[in-house]
């Protein structure tokens, strides 16, 4: 079931109906957690990669809870490094092909919405080591981490948000302004990604087959239509997208943090990476970026400002894998 | 109390080198010169040495968002002051 389906319109008209009226949060819970599996399940191609998403999932759930209630000196980077490892094997990087044999390279599962799950792990780890982390269970952790609308492809939500919704006595309750406003906005979406995105991306289509049919006749109208054509793809994919997931989650009184926010109207690059996928953005600013500068700076304060210009570049280029 | 605002605003003017800054609690990074990325950090590098405090990662990111100005930091640093 992908975001833009029919199928998706009425899980969420199911959910928007159901969630708002149980009073009690013992079954709002049981039934995300039900929509979650659902949605999960119809997403996973095969039961090796079921069991490999499991694995990792309560992997990363047993790191978190040895580091709540074990830990011992350099468990936060023996965690991260150890995950990021696993998540490189699981991800089937090419340059990694060497250091496997093609047997093995090919029975590695795919694994659904695994970049995800990791900056929502890093993010708990590094919030856990330093205190700032809300409790979390097991399936507490398993429902951040399977949340159907933000398993794909974000938003990024962070763990202390989800659990104050999860453990919400009383959700909050949208009048029918705020409900048609959200259901207004997911259809956009829809249109988004059905209409304007596939007709963007028929035009890349068009304009690359006849661009690499005839490489030596310059049309400048050619040209421009397939410089401008996929950007204008990835924006309405991807915003659209956002758009039905969280007014998908609006309609069951969960907010989602915003990730668009008209990027193509940025000042300059520093600008436009705050509007475009912003919540992957803050969380390289804060997890990678920051994080790394503060260290070195600390270090060496005098060379701090030359070190930061390459872990900025370094940020990006981690984004970029 | 009044120290530690003192304290802040000693940090904020040497961390940006304008003598004449004074803060306000409305304040935010559009407010003052070359308060960008790197120097929100050297600052709070420099607030952690001057009051012998620590900022979180999630600390550091939440004074990013929107709503949030150099009231809202002083707040934090008092709280983590008080804390001791």
């Amino acid at each position: 079931m992908t975001a833009c389906s029919i199928g998706f319109l009425l899980f969420s008209a199911v959910l928007a109906v159901v969630i708002p009226m149980m009073p009690r949060i013992g079954v709002r819970q049981c039934i995300l957690g039900t929509a979650n599996f659902v949605f999960l399940i119809s997403l996973v191609p095969d039961m090796s990669s079921a069991a490999c998403l499991f694995l990792f999932v309560l992997a990363t759930y047993l790191a978190l809870w040895l580091l709540r209630n074990k830990p011992f000196p350099g468990i936060v980077p023996a965690t991260i490094c150890t995950v990021v490892v696993v998540f490189f094997f699981l991800r089937r990087y090419s340059f990694l092909e060497w250091m496997l044999p093609e047997s093995t390279w090919r029975r590695i599962p795919q694994v659904i919405g695994i970049s995800y799950m990791l900056f929502k792990f890093i993010h708990m780890v590094v919030d856990q080591s330093q205190g700032q982390l809300a409790p979390f269970t097991f399936v507490s952790y398993l429902n951040y981490q399977g949340l159907c609308f933000t398993l794909t492809a974000g938003p990024i939500q962070r763990y202390n948000d989800f659990y104050q919704y999860w453990t919400s006595r009383e959700l909050p309750v949208l009048d029918t302004r705020e409900a048609l406003i959200s259901w207004n906005r997911l259809l956009t979406g829809m249109i988004k990604v059905a209409v304007f995105a596939a007709i963007a991306l028929d035009l890349f289509e068009r304009s690359r087959t006849q661009l690499l049919a005839d490489p030596h006749t310059y049309v400048l109208e050619r040209f421009v239509i397939f410089f401008y054509s996929y950007g204008i793809f990835m924006y309405f994919n991807f915003s659209g997208y956002t758009d039905i997931v969280i007014a998908a989650a609006k309609l069951i009184g969960l907010t989602l943090p915003e990730n668009f926010n008209r990027p193509y109207v940025a000042r300059n690059v520093i600008d436009y990476w705050n509007r475009w996928h912003i919540t992957l953005t803050h969380w390289i600013r804060d997890y990678i970026f920051m994080s790394s500068y503060k260290a070195v700076a600390e270090r060496f304060p005098n060379k701090g400002r030359q070190l930061g210009y390459g872990l900025l570049f370094l940020a990006l280029l981690l984004a970029g894998v | 109390m009044n120290n530690t605002r003192a304290t802040v605003r000693k940090v904020f003017r040497e961390v940006f080198d304008d003598p004449t800054i004074e803060l306000r609690d409305d304040m935010t990074a559009d407010h003052i010169d070359g308060w960008d990325s790197m120097m929100h950090i050297n600052l709070i590098i420099a607030l952690e040495r001057a009051l012998g405090i620590k900022f979180a990662t999630a600390e550091i990111s939440r004074m990013k968002e929107p709503g949030e100005n150099v009231g809202s930091l002083v707040a934090l640093i008092e709280a983590k002051v008080c804390k001791g």
